[in-house]
């Protein structure tokens, strides 16, 4: 615990110098005879075999592109094709000392390290390994297009066959390809192999590395992750995040010391000078040379070095070094491996941003004509030998070809299988079958003890509130899914802001810093971005992970994280990735304008996310112990209204067993007749007042539902209850504009026009910042805006007097302000 | 606050037209109304607009009338104008209206309160009586009611213009106001403003011989109506010279000798004198000292924004009349104050227990403001009305549209009377269902046909019901019905 680590004034205000630890730069030096002795000429003729097989992939995706064909074979490819012509060695290089325990995870420009890794892979598997991964792999379709080509003369053979030809299918959109065509150029990758998601944003691959890395150390696994990320992504803040993540000290020094320390990741910076047109060291940066950020990173810089990557054996030697730092949990590790790409950052790149002369220069200094002179001086291979690999491989090349362009063999996926893949809807106990790691048994937990003596229904006999002293609240609900959880699943983590010792800012974990060890729940830095990307790279290794951001307003840290990251990796790899993770947030009260949005709605638009609000203990309970047996990534709304407030529906209380809440179904809380209001989120208690109003003062009985899930969500009861009162309010705390509940108003509108007598009215909170605690009820929906809502929009109130202004002509005025 | 702690059902700030008219309409729904008020009731309507100005115009319209006269046989002396007779029986009238008006208060039991009045929050207004006369023991009191309406009318707007504050305050630019009560004749009057105000003045005092020149900024006088041949109002405007597409680039002088500097599109600058300089550039909002800025009470433009129920952004507020900006006409006044007591009001009248089952809550309440039916008149020489669109500004709405145009002289009654005049009358209709749309009138008699377009708007009739009506012979309003039948409402194309 880090009270036991005291922060002294003395210490701090002490002069001093603060030291850098060295950073090499191009420090490997060719010896060809210990190289021999290492790597054997097989292994090192194969270098060259593997540079050349993505030399000649990539020249013949560049002559799609610009031709319309290779070899004859004629195809018209429409999608992306970043290639990376000029990059081989450094891919290969990388790839040369990785086993299939090692994970890569990559960037828009990675078919070269997909084929390097698989490549590597391949002579790395026995054949009976390889030939059940073939056949397993999308129950054999890819294989059984593969067998349609060339005939293999041996496993191995077959193997790169297999590789070539189900990432150009990946490329083309075919559902042969390693993710059914649903990831593409950018995003294909090959799991068994080694080969993790590639990533089209640039530098998203930084964080997700480290939370790879983070289920490694963990869960004892064995191998390192690799984040192969471009020079340019240096300038993404993610980037930086995933570093401090990376390097926290917390794994060395308060971390059990079985765990091994620092999570094995290696972020391997591929420098080939530009981010797309901008020139990095030079124009867009000012670090010179990249592996400089090191620096900034720990005392040890990071282990940081700049490396050749013209030179396949510098780069191995590189990885090799780093990958027996990364196992004693001495990380993070940055490499800084130069590179150049000869091609355009796309086919229709013109070049524009430099000059002929410099292309000419790399070109005439390339690493495979290089490579090769070595071989052959050093006599590791003939040069007849050489030139057979290249027959080979173009032969292979043009056999990949021509089946992926084949519609016969490599059929598209037909549109409405993605529907099928972007929720795996595989709920699971546990991730791994061992004891999960407790500090205590059973009931000693000192906040059990405390919940024992709460009243689990939160009303009196005359159904006045208890004292929030004795009332199990909404916070002790979620309390309890969590440890159940924790108590089954020995992958689960959980970290985010303030998590241990503080038991997080609205205390849902008190308790559980005495319940678990370190590596299990921790404070994370203050970085959102890596918070939600290490969430997402510690789900798809195969852990369930929770990450907590605190305030809703904080997802805004980590948008890209959340909307393309962890709502997008299920589907895009048709389902072979899972992402049991789940993200807690929670919509703040009296904090002011970035303390206190409702972002379910923009969450709730992007497709792949399931949505959680629950607004009662006994949901909150229900609907966690739900996410957390989920393999889905789910958004978990709280409210820092609901936190203290007891069960108030259901009879008897919260129940101390475990029990789910069924999927997006709403709730009924009050039985009516003449109105319904359907809510999302805490304001389902004002909705009750206002129901109590129109019941009191005008003799309407409203039914109250709480829709409880924004995504799924079932539409059938709402409609169900409008074909009975013909009249629908709906409400929450999001901003009235493009609040989700939009959607669901024009849907119920659709599914029972006959039945409404109004239009549906949605009542959200205005479209304004959020003002001062004590200005609030200007901007959260109130039970008065509800009352008014149904009186201006939906049947009139005899003698009522209004509080707001709820009429369509302030509607269409606020809709032309843009207020 | 409960309904039973309010005072009122209704007040009301501001007793002009929208002010006095909704506070009748109220009351004769058994409303307990409160109108506050710094004026005498009735308004500029009253006080120094529409009523005054028909005194003046109607004596001047005689005065010049003689030329045509002459071609029917009828010749008299140039008439004499005693300016102090005409304007103490200008002051009789108001008077009389004012004193009618209060009466109609009194009657329907209108709490009246003079003074000014804030509102300080949605359903309380403060009446500060400190300046008021009558009630100086009062200094300031609030007012609680379930509704406010604010009806707080316009002012005179003062444009930029270099030295025109301090002529204003000096005397030496008057407003309509000041002009009404003016007891001399000026030889040499400059009107800045060709709108309605500035052209209805111009014509008075060219029609009464003194020597006129009309200002204005925009490149044809009268230019916010839409769809009238000026060609034809100016053709038959008494002696005067339009200064069009001139700005007022400075004002200098005192009363009876002031100084203009003009500057023409071509950027030439001359300066004119003149006796008396009447300002008449527009009308805007009075809203200084009515709303605190803290309510946060949204406008447009410079009016209160008004929805079609008169509902402002507050809740239980509506305002009425000038003060919205949207039209600065009393008529538009009257009915908007009618439809924001009817949208106050409406449900009170089925207060018998049932439960009405309204579709759309008060979405879709009838009585609603057509602001587009606002029919309107320049009581110029000859008369200019209109009402609805012209052919030009149906198509922005999303209507074909198609007109006819006649003269008035097919009426035999308006050729009858008027030896010289060669007014017109158009009607537009949309192409194919034949809907009316508008109807735009230069000619004697005009002031009298725009409420018959009106009520047909309203209706939303057809070129048919017009040909079908029988209209009273000899009459001028049969060149409405002739248009009508003039009108081709299956023509192919619309017309642009």
């Amino acid at each position: 615990m880090p009270k036991a680590q005291v922060v002294t004034p003395k210490a701090a205000r002490k002069p001093g110098r603060v030291t850098i630890a060295p950073i090499p730069v191009n420090a490997y030096r060719r010896d060809p005879a210990a190289e021999i002795a290492h790597y054997g000429k097989d292994r090192l003729a194969r270098v060259y075999y593997d540079m050349r097989t993505i030399r000649e992939f990539e020249s013949m995706l560049n002559a799609i592109k610009m031709h319309g064909a290779y070899a004859g074979i004629e195809y018209q490819h429409g999608g992306p094709a970043h290639l990376s012509i000029g990059q081989e060695s450094a891919a290969v290089g990388m790839a040369l000392n990785l086993t299939v325990d090692d994970l890569i995870f990559g960037s828009h420009r990675s078919h070269g390290e997909i084929l390097a890794k698989c490549y590597r892979a391949i002579t790395d598997l026995d054949e009976a390994t390889l030939e059940a991964t073939m056949r397993g792999y999308l129950d054999g379709r890819t294989l059984r297009a593969v067998e349609r080509g060339r005939t293999a003369h041996d496993t191995i053979d077959q193997a790169e066959d297999f590789i070539l030809y189900a990432t150009l299918a990946e490329i083309f959109g075919r559902e042969t390809g390693v993710n059914r065509g649903l990831g593409g150029s950018m995003h294909a990758f090959f799991a068994p192999f080694g080969s993790m998601p590639n990533n089209a944003i640039v530098g998203g691959s930084a964080d997700i590395a480290v939370g790879a890395a983070l289920f490694k150390r963990v869960n004892r696994k064995p191998g390192i992750v690799l984040a192969n990320i471009g020079d340019a992504s240096a300038g993404c803040g993610p980037v930086w995040e995933a570093l401090m993540l990376a390097a926290m000290e917390q794994y060395r020094t308060l971390w059990p010391e079985a765990v091994g320390g620092a999570p094995p990741v290696l972020f391997n910076f591929f420098n080939n000078f530009y981010g797309m047109g901008g020139q990095t060291a030079g124009e867009t940066m000012g670090f010179g040379v990249l592996a400089r950020l090191g620096a900034g990173v720990n005392r040890e810089s990071a282990h940081a070095e700049r490396v050749d990557g013209y030179d396949p054996l510098a780069v191995a030697d590189a990885i090799a070094r780093k990958k027996e730092l990364l196992l004693q949990g001495r990380g993070p590790a940055l490499l800084d491996t130069i590179t150049y790409r000869v091609s355009g950052h796309s086919p229709s790149d013109a070049s524009s941003y430099r000059t002929r002369e410099e292309i000419e220069a790399w070109q005439t200094a390339d690493a495979i004509e290089s490579y090769r002179g070595y071989l052959i001086e050093n006599k590791v291979a003939s040069d007849s030998q050489l030139a057979t690999f290249d027959e080979r491989i173009e032969a292979k090349i043009v056999n990949a070809l021509k089946l992926a362009a084949d519609l016969a063999v490599s059929p598209r996926p037909a549109g409405e299988t993605i529907g099928g893949y972007m929720f795996s809807n595989a709920p699971r106990d546990r991730y791994d079958e061992r004891d999960p790691e407790l500090l205590e048994a059973g009931d000693a937990n000192p906040r059990v003890a405390q919940l024992l003596r709460k009243e689990r229904f939160g009303l009196d006999a005359d159904g006045k509130p208890l004292s929030k002293m004795k009332t199990f609240a909404y916070r002790d609900a979620l309390f309890e899914a969590m440890l159940h959880r924790f108590r089954i699943d020995p992958t689960m983590v959980a970290y985010g802001e303030e998590n241990r010792d503080w038991g997080g800012a609205f205390a849902v974990y008190r308790g559980l810093t005495e319940a678990l060890p370190y590596h299990r729940l921790f404070n994370a830095s203050i970085s959102e971005a890596a918070i939600v990307g290490s969430g997402v790279g510690y789900a798809l290794a195969g852990g369930r992970v929770v990450v907590e951001l605190m305030y809703n307003d904080f997802m805004g840290r980590a948008g890209d994280e959340i909307f393309n990251q962890m709502a997008k990796w299920q589907s895009m790899s048709a389902g072979i990735l899972t992402m049991p993770l789940v993200v807690r947030v929670s919509v703040g009260s009296k904090y002011g304008a970035q303390h206190s949005q409702d972002w379910s709605s923009i969450v709730a638009h992007v497709p792949g996310l399931k949505v959680y609000v629950p607004a009662t203990p006994y949901d909150a309970k229900g609907m966690l112990n739900l996410a957390l047996r989920g393999s889905d990534p789910v958004v978990f709304f709280e409210s820092q209204r609901l936190y203290d407030i007891g069960e108030r529906f259901v009879s008897g209380g919260v129940p101390a067993r475990y029990y789910e809440i069924p999927e997006g179904q709403p709730v009924v809380r009050r039985v009516g007749s003449d109105l319904t209001i359907a809510t999302v989120g805490a304001t389902l208690y004002r909705a009750l007042e206002a129901a109590d109003t129109l019941r009191d003062r005008y003799g309407l009985q409203a039914e109250v539902i709480d829709l409880r899930f924004v995504n799924p969500l079932d539409l059938e009861p709402i409609e169900r209850s409008v074909r009975k009162t013909g009249r629908l309010v709906l409400a929450g705390d999001a901003v009235e504009r493009g609040s989700f509940l939009h959607a669901v108003a024009s849907n119920v509108t659709q599914l029972a026009f006959d039945y409404l007598d109004a239009p549906p009215v949605v009542v959200g909170s205005r479209n304004w910042i959020t003002p001062a605690y004590e200005m609030e009820q200007l901007f959260f929906p109130q039970a008065a805006w509800i009352v008014d809502a149904v009186h201006e929009r939906i049947v009139p109130l005899p003698n009522h007097r209004v509080a707001t202004n709820q009429s369509i002509g302030e509607l269409r005025r606020r809709s032309a302000g843009g207020v | 606050m409960g309904t039973s702690a309010l005072e009122y059902d209704l007040t009301i700030v501001g007793g002009g037209p929208a002010g006095y008219l909704a506070a009748c309409r109220a009351a004769a729904r058994g409303k307990r109304v409160a109108l506050v008020t710094d004026q005498p009731p009735g308004g500029v309507c009253l006080a120094s607009g529409c009523i005054p100005t028909k005194t003046l115009l109607s004596v001047a319209k005689y005065a010049a009338g003689r030329g045509a006269w002459r071609a029917m046989g009828l010749t008299y002396a140039k008439p004499k104008i005693d300016m102090n007779a005409l304007i103490d029986y200008k002051d009789k009238t108001v008077a009389a209206l004012q004193s009618g008006v209060a009466t109609l208060l009194r009657r329907h039991k209108v709490t009246t309160y003079r003074g000014s009045g804030e509102l300080a929050a949605p359903g309380r207004v403060i009446v500060d009586s400190s300046g008021a006369a009558d009630r100086p023991e009062v200094a300031t009191r609030e007012l609680g009611s379930r509704y406010v309406l604010l009806a707080t009318g316009s002012q005179a707007l003062i444009p930029p213009i270099p030295g025109l504050p301090e002529c204003v305050a000096n005397g030496a630019v008057v407003t309509s106001a000041e002009a009404l009560a003016a007891r001399a004749l000026p030889g040499r009057v400059i009107v800045i403003g060709g709108g309605y105000i500035g052209m209805e003045f111009a014509t008075f005092y060219a029609q009464l011989g003194c020597s006129v020149r009309v200002v204005e900024q925009a490149a044809t006088i009268l230019a916010g109506l839409r769809g009238v041949p000026l060609d034809v109002v100016t053709a038959h405007l008494p002696q005067m010279e339009l200064l069009t597409a001139h700005t007022v680039t400075a004002i200098a002088g005192r009363p009876g000798a002031a100084n203009l500097t003009v500057r023409a599109a071509t950027g030439a600058e001359t300066t004119l004198e003149a006796d008396l300089v009447l300002l008449a550039a527009g009308r805007v909002p009075r809203l200084t000292g009515v709303v605190p800025a803290r309510l946060g009470l949204a406008t447009r433009g410079r009016g209160i924004h008004v929805d079609d129920y008169l509902q402002t952004n507050l809740p239980g507020v509506y305002a009425a009349g000038d003060c919205t900006g949207r039209s600065m006409l009393a008529h538009a006044a009257y009915r908007m104050a009618e439809v924001a007591v009817d949208h106050m009001f409406r449900l009170d009248r089925s207060r018998d227990g049932t439960q009405p089952r309204l579709a759309a809550g008060r979405n879709g309440w009838p009585v609603r403001m057509q602001w587009d039916q606002v029919p309107w008149v320049v009581f110029t020489t000859p008369e200019i009305a209109g009402c609805g669109r012209c052919a030009q500004d149906a198509a922005t709405v999303g209507r074909d549209a198609v007109s006819a145009t006649v003269a008035m002289r097919t009426s035999g009654r308006y050729l009858a009377e008027h030896p010289e005049e060669q007014g017109c009358l158009t009607l537009v209709a949309e192409r194919g269902s034949g809907t009316l749309l508008g109807m735009r009138c230069v000619g004697s008699g005009a002031s009298e046909l725009a409420h018959t377009v009106a009520v047909l708007l309203y209706e939303r009739a057809t070129v048919d019901a017009l040909q079908s009506a029988i209209f009273p012979h000899p009459t001028v309003s049969e060149v409405l019905r002739e248009a009508a039948w003039a009108i081709d409402t299956n023509r192919r194309t619309a017309e642009k």
